[in-house]
């Protein structure tokens, strides 16, 4: 009996039965790291849609959803918990996926927030340049000044080069145009709900560096822990659900699953040509 | 230009401790440079490079943090390691910087599946590598312009790596081959993070060398019956080879000085002759 593309969905988001016996071993090209419900099921669905053959297979330290080639890679799918911390975050999945696999790249897909209500609509595409760990900053005081943050050695973690090009590439198609922010993200473990403070994080990162910050996100500073700063293998592309604001989470609700939707459609337009750069 | 200057080819590469290094050399002491790459869990921490300087008066050791153009510039010195291993982590370390600006253009998937491709088509094939290969898992690469694009490119890096080895640091031809091929078992193995997967115990751990040559045991008592046999690597590299036993010298040198003294199988005892660079096999009681 044919099953309807959602019925797969469903199926595809059950966890699988333990795995009985030696768990064969999984290796792929490329590794597509996701942190939510909304963003797997729109990952899903338009793998589904795009006739990908799709299959749940155990790993070791973690299930994973094969898509099957796209353009010239083997990419698979995996799932972290929210943000970059505890077992099952996007720091152990990125060290764990990235060994077992031999993955030689790492996209990070998803919602995030935009830092420039100004000019970026919910929906539009965030491509990381790098991330700026912003937990990393030190608390001071003086005489005068108590518990001021100084976020002037956050280190610069630079995103893989080759897949930022790769990026730039799908963001200069006549149907993305206006649509993609390529810039620096923030990247932290916490839920941001004061425009105020976003802002004054984002102007006190900024300050001396080239590229601008464009949003922020939870997961990418665990994913970058996952390869040495010198040879990143990973990059974050996320859609823009909400702005961390008073309003983030009504925003959120009407806007999740088109911040999802071109999230994964443009990561699968960028790695669906098979030329390289 | 200076005389310190002129040592290292010029001004345009400047190091802090490069002069210092410079006056050591200009004033007559000879070098010797060793790169360290502990592990640290199933990752290895950044490279140090250490110099050791010999003179009369003694011996003076420094170190910095590894970067590819200090490496070059003690490359063009004609500064060597002391041992072929340590040549092999030195170059495996160059190569990683040759080769990212290819990986940064290619995609480092599709860098990959070229590379694989271009040491199977070139038969580099070497026990360090021929154990790593079920470990490695690449696809077959696109076939488009870029393939023969990317694989002129490997073979340029290849090709200058070895030179260097010969033109600059005196190797011979086959000792530089054999750096090379071991420079790139390296490479692979961090690449695809072989050893940290074994650490983890989710890959074998490889046969190794002793479970090869012993099946060469028909012909490997020829060299056992030596009373005392004197050799560089190199020449032991040969003799595996020409009993089909695809060894490089370094490998040999690494094997013999890392597990000969417990492994009773083995008869003899080793010691390495740094200055001479060669191996002393000593039958063992």
């Amino acid at each position: 009996m044919d099953i309807t593309i959602e019925e797969r969905i469903q199926e595809l988001l059950k966890p699988l039965p333990s795995a009985s016996g030696a768990v064969e071993r999984r290796s792929c090209d490329l590794l597509l790291f996701v942190a939510i419900r909304s963003e797997h099921e729109a990952l899903l669905r338009r793998a589904l849609e795009m006739g990908l053959p799709v299959e749940k297979v155990h790993g070791r330290e973690s299930e994973y959803t094969s898509l099957g080639t796209l353009g010239r890679r083997h990419v698979m799918l995996v799932r972290t918990t929210e943000g970059p911390f505890s077992y099952g975050g996007s720091a152990s999945k990125a060290i764990h996926c990235m060994t077992e696999t031999q993955a030689a790249g790492l996209i990070s897909v998803g919602m995030a927030f935009g830092t420039i209500p100004s000019a970026q609509r919910a929906g539009d595409v965030l491509v990381s340049t790098g991330i700026l760990p912003y937990d990393a900053v030190e608390v001071r005081s003086t005489r005068t000044r108590t518990a001021f943050h100084d976020y002037a050695d956050i280190p610069r973690l630079p995103a893989n080069d080759a897949l930022l090009d790769e990026c730039r590439m799908t963001a200069d198609l006549p149907e993305w145009k206006g649509k993609v922010h390529i810039g620096l993200m923030l990247s932290g473990a916490a839920k941001i709900f004061c425009p105020e403070y976003r802002d004054r994080l984002a102007r006190k990162c900024e300050v001396g560096r080239s590229d601008l910050i464009v949003g922020g996100e939870m997961e990418g500073v665990g994913i970058a822990s996952a390869s040495p700063e010198h040879t990143p293998n990973w990059i974050i592309v996320k859609a823009i659900s909400d702005f961390a604001d008073h309003d983030r989470d009504a925003l959120i609700r009407e806007s999740r699953v088109l911040a999802c939707r071109n999230a994964v459609e443009f990561v699968f337009s960028t790695i669906s040509r098979k030329a390289t750069p | 230009m200076n005389a310190v200057d002129e040592l290292f080819g010029g001004p345009d590469y400047d190091h802090p401790k490069l002069r210092a290094w410079a006056m050591r050399l200009a004033g007559g002491e000879t070098a010797l440079v060793q790169v360290r790459r502990p592990w640290n869990g199933i990752t290895r921490l950044r490279p140090e490079l250490f110099i050791e300087f010999s003179s009369p008066a003694g011996v003076f050791v420094d170190s910095a943090p590894w970067e590819p153009s200090l490496n070059n510039a003690l490359l063009a010195q004609g500064i060597r390691a002391p041992s072929l291993t340590d040549e092999t982590q030195r170059l495996s370390l160059a190569l990683r910087a040759f080769f990212e600006p290819l990986a940064r253009r290619y995609g480092d998937d599709y860098f990959n599946a070229v590379l694989l491709e271009y040491m199977r088509d070139a038969k580099m094939v070497t026990v360090e590598i021929a154990e790593l290969e079920p470990e490695i898992t690449t696809h077959p690469p696109h076939r488009s312009e870029h393939r023969e694009e990317c694989r002129e490119d490997i073979k340029a890096v290849l090709t200058k790596a070895a030179k260097e080895q010969v033109d600059y640091l005196g190797y011979t031809r086959q000792e530089a081959v054999d750096l090379v091929i071991a420079a790139l078992a390296d490479y692979l193995d961090e690449r695809f993070s072989v050893t940290s997967r074994r650490k983890l115990g989710w890959s074998p751990e490889p046969a190794g060398f002793w479970a090869h040559v012993a099946n060469l045991a028909p012909q490997y008592p020829d060299a056992q019956r030596r009373a005392r046999w004197t050799a560089a690597a190199a020449d032991i590299a040969t003799y595996l080879r020409s009993v089909g036993f695809n060894a490089t010298a370094a490998t040999v040198e690494r094997e013999l000085l890392g597990h000969s003294a417990d492994d009773s199988s083995f008869p003899w005892t080793v010691t390495l002759d740094i200055a001479a660079r060669r191996l002393v096999f000593v039958p063992k009681p």
